[in-house]
């Protein structure tokens, strides 16, 4: 196999990690060729798996003395694509950096690497009664460095909030090599707010090796309940509804027919099935401030029009009405060859406009689509059903895909809730943002990388690549020069 | 009022002249003096959209933070953050 580094460079990385540690054979980096968004391919030349922040150091230290580019990655279920490998590039993967370093009950904090699975930080403090708040649905595979990388979010952040606001503290390195130390173990640390700019940045500024979460007590009580509706809309403002009337919950979820239904045939949650939408509302805290909200949010739902409200009558119970929402993805997985899961944010009040649009759409494109999301958030999840073996129907479901983004800046919403822009969204960044605003992040990230070595390509359109990418727009999605090298 | 504010920072800019930003001046006895002319956002008030329903709240810069809390409280709502007062006199927003 040829692989296009320099012979120094190779000879000098193989140094720095054990044998094993150092892949370069192509039976050994395929199955890194993808994140969660398998519709991008592209198999790695090296895949460094350090377990040291000393050989994370190392290793960066020695790209940029080559110039050699470096993607990082964590657990890989991302779904943007934003750990895809790009040629000529380390793919840096942090999967062996798992070690939870330090827990403190009182502090209600933990020091984790960032290979550290999700769920496993809660596990480790379940002792103390205490969790990590944020839930994103591959919480039981994915790493903490890879949620701070793109901010994930999950069922409970309407209330709890999302990975920004879940931390305090990061080691992180830059690409020649310098630690940076940002945040601090209190709430609030002076200067400028490194953190949250950290948070979120999909890879491009630096390489993290040690998150410290903020940590919650476990709420004494937790209830959900389930609302059937025979209408989108109705259902959509009732979710409006709830927050009005002073409700914050845990989670506020949102299935359409199709999604339900899915969800249904494939972990028997025992949802009504008669019905165009489904309502999932979760209230925790104090077992009297639960009984409280209770009481309004099926009042509030009655008066929303509400066909049918279950309370769940025990544990069992609520961890089966949410069995069907967290197997929703994989269920409707078995309703199409494919599906492609868009990830849209938009006000709540914009709901019902944008469910009958995405609807129109789908009956233009040809190609069904299945709503699961965070309602509560306005936090779309459409998922666009498809069969990438019929040529052609790949790049509908994509254009499906863009067209609904551009819906969702058009109402005031966002082209990414949680899963970030990776390289998937990068041309809906020029609709997002103004040449002002994309020269800023040009320059925030000139900032932390002059040379443009950490994954390069993604998460930030160039600016002559939106003008380009503005013609493809009027010309219905297809590329003007699709024989060129796109990155 | 915004037009007079930007034209005052793109002057400032050309002739290189530091400008304070202040709204309504209640911390100005924290810390030491600042130097330059004075940039008040007290006249760029008011709330440009409430949306109870989103638990979002936009307003101008200079808007005072007593009419922002009297507002939020008609709909049984608040800040999350409670920035001091420091003085009876009307606040603004956004002024450290």
């Amino acid at each position: 196999m040829t692989v296009p580094f320099d012979t120094a460079f190779l000879k000098t990385l193989q140094t720095l990690l054990p044998a094993d540690s150092l892949l370069t054979a192509p039976e050994d980096t395929r199955p890194f060729e993808s994140d969660g968004l398998t519709a991008y391919r592209a198999t790695p030349d090296v895949v460094a798996l350090p377990e040291s922040e000393a050989q994370v150091a190392a290793i960066l230290r020695l790209c940029h003395q080559y110039k050699v580019p470096v993607v990082a990655r964590g657990a890989g279920t991302g779904l943007a694509a934003g750990a895809l490998p790009v040629d000529g590039a380390v793919l840096l993967v942090l999967a062996k950096l798992d070690r939870i370093k330090a827990i403190d009950p009182l502090a209600r904090t933990a020091v984790v690497e960032p290979g550290v699975r999700n769920l496993s930080i809660s596990e480790a403090v379940a002792a103390h009664g205490l969790y990590y708040a944020p839930d994103p649905s591959s919480q039981i595979a994915c790493s903490i460095g890879g949620n701070v990388a793109e901010n994930s979010g999950g069922v409970h952040c309407l209330k709890y909030g999302l990975t920004v606001h879940n931390i305090l503290k990061l080691r992180a390195w830059t690409i020649d090599g310098q630690l940076l130390e940002i945040g601090n173990e209190s709430l609030d640390a002076p200067g400028y707010d490194l953190l949250a700019l950290l948070t979120g940045s999909e890879g491009m500024l630096a390489v993290i090796t040690e998150v410290t979460v903020k940590l919650m007590p476990r709420p004494e009580r937790a209830q959900v309940m389930l609302a059937a509706f025979d209408d989108v809309a109705k259902a959509g403002a009732a979710v409006g509804n709830i927050i009005a009337a002073g409700v914050i919950p845990a989670g506020l979820e949102m299935m359409d027919r199709l999604a339900l239904q899915a969800a249904e045939a494939f972990v028997h949650a025992g949802y009504p099935l008669d019905c165009e939408a489904l309502l999932l509302c979760e209230v925790d805290g104090v077992n009297e401030e639960v009984s409280a909200n209770i009481f309004i949010v099926r009042e509030v739902l009655e008066a929303s029009g509400a066909i049918e409200i279950r309370t769940a009558e025990n544990e069992e119970q609520r961890l089966k009405f949410w069995a069907g929402r967290k197997a929703a993805f994989p269920a409707v997985g078995r309703l199409a060859p494919d599906y492609y899961c868009m990830d849209g944010t938009i006000p709540r009040g914009a709901l019902p406009h944008v469910l009958k649009r995405i609807s129109e759409m789908s009956a233009e494109y040809g190609l069904a689509v299945a709503n699961v999301f965070h309602a509560g958030d306005g936090n779309l999840h459409p998922l666009i059903l498809f069969d990438a073996n019929q040529p052609g129907e790949l790049a509908k479901a994509e254009s499906f895909g863009g067209q609904i983004l551009e819906l969702c800046v058009a109402v005031g919403g966002t082209i990414t809730g949680e899963h970030g822009v990776g390289l998937e969204k990068i041309k809906q960044m020029c609709t997002q943002f103004a040449t002002p605003e994309l020269a800023r992040f040009h320059d925030v990230k000139a900032a932390f990388d002059p040379d443009k070595l950490l994954n390069p390509g993604k998460a930030v359109p160039e600016l002559h690549r939106c003008a380009e990418w503005g013609a493809m727009h009027v010309h219905a999605g297809q590329l003007p020069h699709p024989e060129l090298p796109r990155f | 009022m915004l037009d007079t504010l930007i034209e005052r920072i793109r002057d400032a800019h050309e002739t290189r002249s530091p400008l304070i930003i202040q709204g309504g001046g209640s911390k100005t006895f924290y810390g030491s003096a600042d130097e330059g002319e004075v940039l008040g956002t007290r006249k760029l008030t008011g709330v440009v959209d409430y949306q109870p329903k989103e638990l979002v709240l936009t307003a101008r810069a200079g808007t005072p933070l007593a009419e922002i809390e009297t507002l939020l409280g008609e709909q049984n709502q608040m800040l999350a953050f409670e920035p001091p007062h420091f003085s009876p006199s009307p606040q603004p927003l956004w002024n450290y």
